[in-house]
Order: structure tokens, then C-alpha cells, then sequence
């Protein structure tokens, strides 16, 4: 009985969150609302037992989408004209060649965007209902023996649908790519002092993250959490950098991280490519390799996760050092 | 229902959390400013979420657990106190003046 009120309060307030999103009168206060909706979605999947999606759902969906939006947000120049405010989140993230959006056609276009994909996922998720049946669980417990990989969810992401996981590291490599073609940060003159506060908060969670990255790599193998959630973490710890150093700004720049950033794709193309010596098919490992594999590029996804995500976050390369190069402590 | 002298501390504790909880939460909607209700809902909060996190520690089974408790609330009271100073500042920055019940 308890269960059941506290589960309808939590999708009541899903519900409310979503609507409240939507319906915001301003971006700023819509992105609030859709970080909280984040947070409070982790906690419904982790009442369903899905400990994977709701660490995904509170890093990523919460915490890092909620950051791009808002650091998206200071460079639409939507937020006050005074330009004060920008500094809290950060000096050298605001564009001054900031475009409104259109305020026309994109609410009606949204929405049968929405309703489409709503609908669709609904009809799915109903279909899948009425079939019932156990899902993929039991064939993927079957299959895991051969694998040896011992988490059923690291099996299926890094061994029996890696060729999914290679696009999806694909995609955030382009788009890494696509804002370093499209975005630049611009130093402010005089540069804005940094606060003191957010560096030493910087300073000392940041070795905190890292820990709580480097338990979830290694408990990916075994149970909940994994190179993507790692990633996300170490992604966190970026921000964090970005907002309190403005030296972070330049890591577009360095060898090592754009070494990390192709790390990810790059050991999943190795682990395609190796079988294919041996004379077996893409992405086949040898018998008895996969659990090492499966470290290998867990390890290689959260360098490339956590660099790609921090690098979306600045939105762009830094502009040529010879002009802001003077402005660096 | 309590079975030890050190579950009925734990519950004491707990409850007196939730007081603290519920006084910030009265002090975010009531308090005149912006100032004031950042402070009110970073303070409360923090220490009620120190005195439930304190009871629940007394009764986890061995000290690592207690200990894992009071470190959530140890980076808790980090986030929480370095939070209220950002938006304050922000406040600050954009010119909201001590009083101004206007502002949000």
C-alpha cells in the first residue's frame, strides 16, 4: 500500500514536471523544471529495478543535459542585457552573435513532432505489453556463458550489440567535430576575475568524481554502471573545470585530449577490425577474450564520454591564441 | 516498533531532520528576499539532512556504511553551501537589492 501512493506521487509529479517544462513562459525557468523532471525520472527507474538507466538518466539526463542547455541558453543572448549575469556561468561562454530563435511556427512543429514520437513509443510499448513474454532477458542470461562477460547489460552493449555501441560513439565524435567547425569561444577583455568559491569547489570534488568514475568502470563488469555513466561522471567534472579555470578553455588545443576524444571509436574500430584478421566476422571476439575486450574499450568510452561531453559544454574551439593568448594568466 | 535505545536515537534524529526540513521550506516561501530564502533553504536543509543522515548511520550494520551515510552528507553540505553562494551572487550581480520581494 505504501509503495503504491509513494510510485503516484512520483508519476503525478513526472507528469506536472513535464507539463511545467513545456509550458514554462521562459527558457531559463524551463530548463530548471526539465533538470528536476530529470532527476525525478532516475528515481521512477530506479524503483523499477533498472539501476543502469536511472544512473544514465540522473548523469546524463539531469546534470550534463541541464548544463548544455544552459550554457546554450547564456550564448542565445536571451538572458538579461546588462550581460552581468552570464559570468555565473561562466566569463568566456557567452557569444555575442547570439540568435533568437523563431517564435512562430516552432511551438505548432514541436508539438506534432512530439505527438508523432509520443504516440509511436506508446504503440510500441503497448504491443510489446499484450505479446508479454520475459523480454531479451533470458536469451541474453543463455548467451552470456559464451561471452564470459559477467554483467548481462555490459554483454549485450559491449559484445553482442557493440556494432551499436561503435555508432553511437560515431555520433558523438561528429558532433564533437560539428561544434569545433561551428563554435568559437571568445575571451572576454578584460577577462572576469574567477570565483573563488567555484574554484575550490572545482578543486575539491573533482577527485571525488573521478573515484566515483573509476568504481563505476570497474563495477560495470559485474553490475550497474559502465564506461557511458564513467564517462558522464568524468563529463561533470569538465564542467566543473570549465566554469572555475579558464585555461580548461584551450583543451581543444592539446594533443592528449584530442587523443582522448578518438580513444572511444578508436578501440571499438581495433576490436572491429582484429577479428576480421583471424578470418571472423566484425566485432566477433576470440572465445574466452570478450570480458578483457569489454575493459579495454569500457575504459577507452568514459575518456572519450567524459572529453566529449566537457567539449560540447564549451561549445567550440577556442579562438586564435595569438589574439587572446596576452589575456591568459 | 523500537527495538534498541540507539533505534529510538536514530528515530529522534531523523524526526528532528525533518523538522529542520520543514523550517527551510517554510523559510524558501515565506522569507521577505531573495537573500533570505536561499539562506534559509541552504541552511536548514543542510543541517536537518546532517541529523537524518547522523540517525541513519546509527543503525547501518557496520561503520563503513555509517561512514558512506555521513560522506553523502559531508558533499552534500559542499554542493548545497556553494550552490546558495552562486545564486546569491547571481542575485547580487544582477542588481537585486537587499528587501526586493519583487525579484524571484
Amino acid at each position: 500500500m505504501a509503495a503504491w501512493w509513494f510510485d503516484g506521487i512520483h508519476v503525478l509529479s513526472l507528469i506536472v514536471l513535464a507539463w511545467g517544462t513545456v509550458s514554462a513562459r521562459d527558457p531559463f525557468t524551463g530548463i530548471v523544471r526539465y533538470i528536476a523532471f530529470g532527476l525525478l525520472a532516475a528515481l521512477v527507474w530506479a524503483r523499477l529495478g533498472a539501476a543502469d538507466l536511472a544512473l544514465a538518466e540522473a548523469a546524463i539526463g539531469a546534470g550534463l543535459t541541464g548544463a548544455l542547455l544552459l550554457s546554450t541558453l547564456g550564448r542565445m543572448g536571451l538572458r538579461r542585457a546588462s550581460g552581468r549575469t552570464d559570468e555565473a556561468l561562466g566569463p568566456e561562454l557567452l557569444d555575442p552573435r547570439g540568435h533568437r530563435p523563431s517564435r512562430r511556427a516552432t511551438p505548432v512543429v514541436a508539438f506534432a513532432l512530439a505527438a508523432g514520437v509520443g504516440g509511436a513509443i506508446a504503440a510500441a510499448s503497448l504491443s510489446l505489453l499484450r505479446t508479454a513474454g520475459p523480454g531479451m532477458g533470458p536469451a541474453v542470461a543463455a548467451l552470456q556463458p559464451a561471452s564470459g562477460i559477467e554483467s548481462g547489460v555490459a554483454a549485450v552493449v559491449l559484445d553482442f550489440r557493440a556494432y551499436d555501441t561503435l555508432l553511437e560513439m560515431a555520433v558523438l565524435f561528429a558532433a564533437v567535430l560539428a561544434v569545433w567547425c561551428l563554435g568559437t569561444i571568445r575571451f572576454r577583455t578584460p577577462p572576469w576575475p574567477t570565483d573563488p568559491v567555484l574554484s575550490s569547489l572545482s578543486r575539491t570534488l573533482s577527485p571525488f568524481l573521478i573515484l566515483v568514475a573509476g568504481y563505476l568502470l570497474q563495477a560495470g563488469l559485474h553490475g550497474p554502471g559502465g564506461g557511458f555513466q564513467a564517462g558522464a561522471v568524468l563529463g561533470a567534472a569538465g564542467v566543473l573545470w570549465t566554469l572555475a579555470d579558464r585555461r580548461a578553455l584551450r583543451l581543444g588545443e592539446r594533443g592528449a585530449a584530442r587523443t582522448g576524444l578518438t580513444v572511444g571509436l578508436g578501440s571499438l574500430i581495433v576490436a572491429a577490425l582484429v577479428p576480421t584478421l583471424a578470418g571472423r566476422p566484425l566485432l566477433t571476439y576470440a572465445p574466452g577474450t570478450a570480458p578483457g575486450w569489454a575493459w579495454v574499450i569500457e575504459l577507452c568510452i568514459a575518456i572519450s564520454v567524459g572529453l566529449t561531453l566537457t567539449a560540447l559544454f564549451m561549445g567550440g574551439l577556442a579562438e586564435a591564441p595569438e589574439e587572446a593568448g596576452k589575456e591568459l594568466p | 516498533m523500537v527495538t534498541s535505545p540507539t533505534e529510538g536515537v536514530a528515530i529522534a534524529l531523523i524526526l528532528a531532520g525533518g523538522v529542520f526540513f520543514f523550517a527551510g521550506l517554510v523559510g524558501l516561501l515565506r522569507f521577505p528576499d531573495v537573500y533570505a530564502r536561499i539562506h534559509a533553504v541552504t541552511k536548514a536543509d543542510t543541517l536537518g539532512l546532517g541529523l537524518v543522515a547522523v540517525g541513519i548511520a546509527l543503525v547501518q550494520p557496520s561503520p563503513v556504511h555509517a561512514a558512506r551515510v555521513l560522506l553523502v552528507w559531508g558533499l552534500a553540505a559542499l554542493a548545497s553551501g556553494a550552490g546558495g553562494h552562486f545564486l546569491c551572487r547571481t542575485a547580487w550581480l544582477e542588481e537585486v537589492e537587499l528587501g526586493n520581494r519583487e525579484a524571484p
